[in-house]
């Protein structure tokens, strides 16, 4: 999901502004993002599992609160990750529903095959709301509900041979999983008999009523009111915005989906890892440093800073997986993500200069395609690697590279160990652009380490070609 | 990095001036005080300028001040660097030489990634409002804040917001 994209303001010019403030509110206040494995501080204040563990890395104190926090404190919120997962699935849809350009409702036509005896729908229409009602009393947060609920509407609908009845219940029930959790709204207008009702009243009871009465070719009464659910709590919510959803066409799709209430009843936390201690480093030699490392199989390049930096990171990404998410990755995983933590944070440690300045040679090789290049480290930053992208930028480079790393193999005989490189540095001597950085030994060592991303294969191939000689 | 991304698009929403009919109140007062704040250049968002307005009642009135963020890469963790263009600010807590300003909430141990950069703004504007006369970066300033001589205090911020070359000063 694009969640650079999404602002908290998307929702001002919809039908219920107010909604932005769901939107603020379920996002973490460090990344400014949509929650993600939400954890809670013993101040009651809600962040990323990430975010917060790397504030508190150099703090000890709650960014909303200022009061004490150290790491230890914090609690996983798997209801609030569910809601939260949850709102981000719907949001789209809640944008495009709450449109205020009104939708023609012929979108949402429903071809009806035969018409049922209307006495027998009568009876049943009406039972089944019974039943619905029950349903809202007694289980709530079920499956069980939303799917007699569906099935109710659906006999309306059929009843009233009306093809509005699809867009009015589905919209509804949107309206009802939204306000539910907020409880100020202004007034909106009956989809089916067009008068100004607040909220409120409209979704609790007049839609249902009109319905109900539309099916029944009557005029509106006062008795089908009595019999629509009131109440509504916020597990059930979801579901019946599911409910809604299910009811369209359009989302049909979604049936398949993991129903967020499920999840969260079925919560636990299932992790057979054990936290990652602090290390005082400090009191450590530097081989100790290395074989702390390598026993995690993570990397021992670069200086004792560089490797505490790498350390306290993986620290907390190996924290914040097993310890908070619900669903925790692997540790290869890990290890991928910190590889690129290390490539986009590279100005912070000293010997990173080495991945540094490789970024700034290429940003001054490519100033004619400017534009192309920056939005691509852009996006390697955000994780989201455009290997063609890449490679279209880099073409003549690499076929270059790869040309002359076949000539000299040919050419060569052998080579001890050690000149193992020096080849491929005078090869590379040629290309103006990466002479300098090429003369640091280092840099093979470098560029091995942001191989092991496997999304870097674009450079592998002429890399690894020039390192083979 | 996406941080500031997010910042800077709501940013824009609040400070566009469409925005003003259907505005709430925070967005009113956000754009009382920000006169624009945007990246120097779209390809960078770690470098940004900020014109703020003078708060009324105060010899700041009817004066705009300019001011260089630069944001480290580790913001929001830690906290932008911010100044005023040198020698436009005449002011307690602010070195007018420098554009320096003493803040409590610029330094590393007061800043939380709670705030953001419309914040931070308007924490500087309410700066303005409220001289710390205890905590001077500029001596003479805050010495005749301390004996509370205010025609000296408003006739030295006006030579000097008159006679100060930035262009902040033509409005």
């Amino acid at each position: 999901m694009n969640q650079l994209a999404l602002n908290t303001k998307d929702f001002k010019t919809t039908k219920i502004p107010k909604l932005q403030e769901i939107d603020t509110l379920l996002r973490c206040h460090i990344c400014k993002d949509f929650l993600k494995v939400p954890v809670l501080t013993p101040c009651s204040h809600t962040f990323c599992s990430l975010c917060i563990r790397e504030y508190l890395k150099d703090n000890s104190k709650c960014p909303l609160c200022l009061n004490e926090l150290r790491e230890s404190m914090l609690r996983s919120e798997f209801l609030v990750n569910e809601i939260v997962q949850s709102y981000q699935s719907l949001r789209s849809d809640l944008l495009e529903c709450l449109k205020i350009e009104p939708r023609s409702t012929e979108t949402s036509i429903i071809e009806l095959e035969s018409e049922p005896d209307d006495l027998e729908i009568k009876g049943s229409s009406k039972a089944l709301f019974n039943i619905s009602t029950d349903d809202d009393l007694q289980i709530v947060g079920t499956n069980e509900r939303p799917r007699k609920r569906l099935a109710s509407t659906t006999f309306i609908g059929k009843a009233n041979k009306s093809n509005t009845y699809k867009r009015p219940s589905s919209f509804q029930s949107v309206l009802k999983g939204s306000t539910d959790r907020k409880n100020k709204q202004p007034q909106a207008q009956c989809p089916i008999c067009q008068e100004a009702f607040p909220i409120q009243v409209l979704e609790r009871s007049h839609l249902d009523e009109c319905l109900t009465l539309q099916s029944l070719g009557k005029p509106p009464k006062l008795t089908v009111k009595k019999s629509t659910p009131p109440l509504r709590t916020l597990s059930s919510s979801s579901s019946s915005v599911d409910a809604g959803f299910r009811m369209s066409k359009k989302y049909m799709e979604k049936e398949d989906e993991v129903s967020h209430t499920e999840r969260y009843l079925n919560s636990t936390l299932q992790s057979n890892h054990q936290r990652l201690p602090k290390v005082d480093f400090t009191a450590m030699t530097l081989n100790q440093t290395k074989q702390k490392l390598s026993s995690l199989g993570l990397s021992t390049a670069g200086t004792k800073q560089n490797m505490i930096v790498r350390y306290s990171h993986f620290e907390i990404l190996w924290n914040s997986n097993f310890c908070d998410s619900l669903d925790p990755v692997d540790e290869g995983e890990l290890r991928r993500q910190l590889i690129s933590w290390e490539a986009s944070h590279n100005t912070q440690t000293a010997n990173n200069n080495n991945t540094n300045s490789i970024i700034a040679k290429m940003k001054i090789k490519s100033t004619n395609r400017d534009s192309t290049y920056e939005k691509l480290l852009v996006d390697f930053k955000k994780d989201t690697f455009n290997r063609r992208a890449w490679i279209v930028l880099f073409k003549k480079d690499f076929k270059r590279l790869i040309k002359e790393a076949k000539e000299k193999l040919k050419s060569s005989t052998t080579t001890s160990n050690d000149k193992n490189t020096q080849p491929s540095l005078e090869l590379i001597e040629n290309k103006p652009v990466i002479v300098d950085e090429l003369t640091d030994t280092d840099l093979s060592k470098e560029i091995e380490e942001h191989l092991q991303n496997k999304e870097m294969q674009a450079f592998k191939e002429p890399s690894t070609s020039t390192q083979n000689e | 990095m996406s941080r500031l991304l997010k910042e800077y698009k709501k940013i824009q929403t609040t400070l566009s001036p469409n925005s003003t009919h259907h505005n709430n109140n925070d967005d009113d007062e956000f754009n009382q005080i920000i006169t624009y704040l945007h990246p120097i250049s779209t390809s960078d968002l770690t470098h940004w300028q900020a014109q703020i307005k003078g708060p009324q009642g105060t010899p700041y009135a009817n004066h705009e001040f300019q001011l260089q963020i630069e944001c480290p890469p580790t913001y929001p963790i830690e906290p932008p660097i911010i100044h005023f263009q040198p020698l436009s600010m005449p002011h307690c807590n602010v070195n007018f030489q420098t554009g320096a300003i003493c803040l409590d909430i610029l330094e590393k141990q007061h800043w939380t990634p709670a705030w953001n950069l419309m914040t931070t703004m308007k924490a500087i504007w309410i700066l303005l409002k409220d001289p710390v006369p205890d905590s001077p970066l500029n001596v003479d300033i805050a010495n005749i804040l301390r004996v509370n001589d205010q025609s000296a205090y408003n006739g030295l911020l006006n030579y000097y917001l008159s006679a100060s070359p930035s262009p902040s000063t033509t409005k």
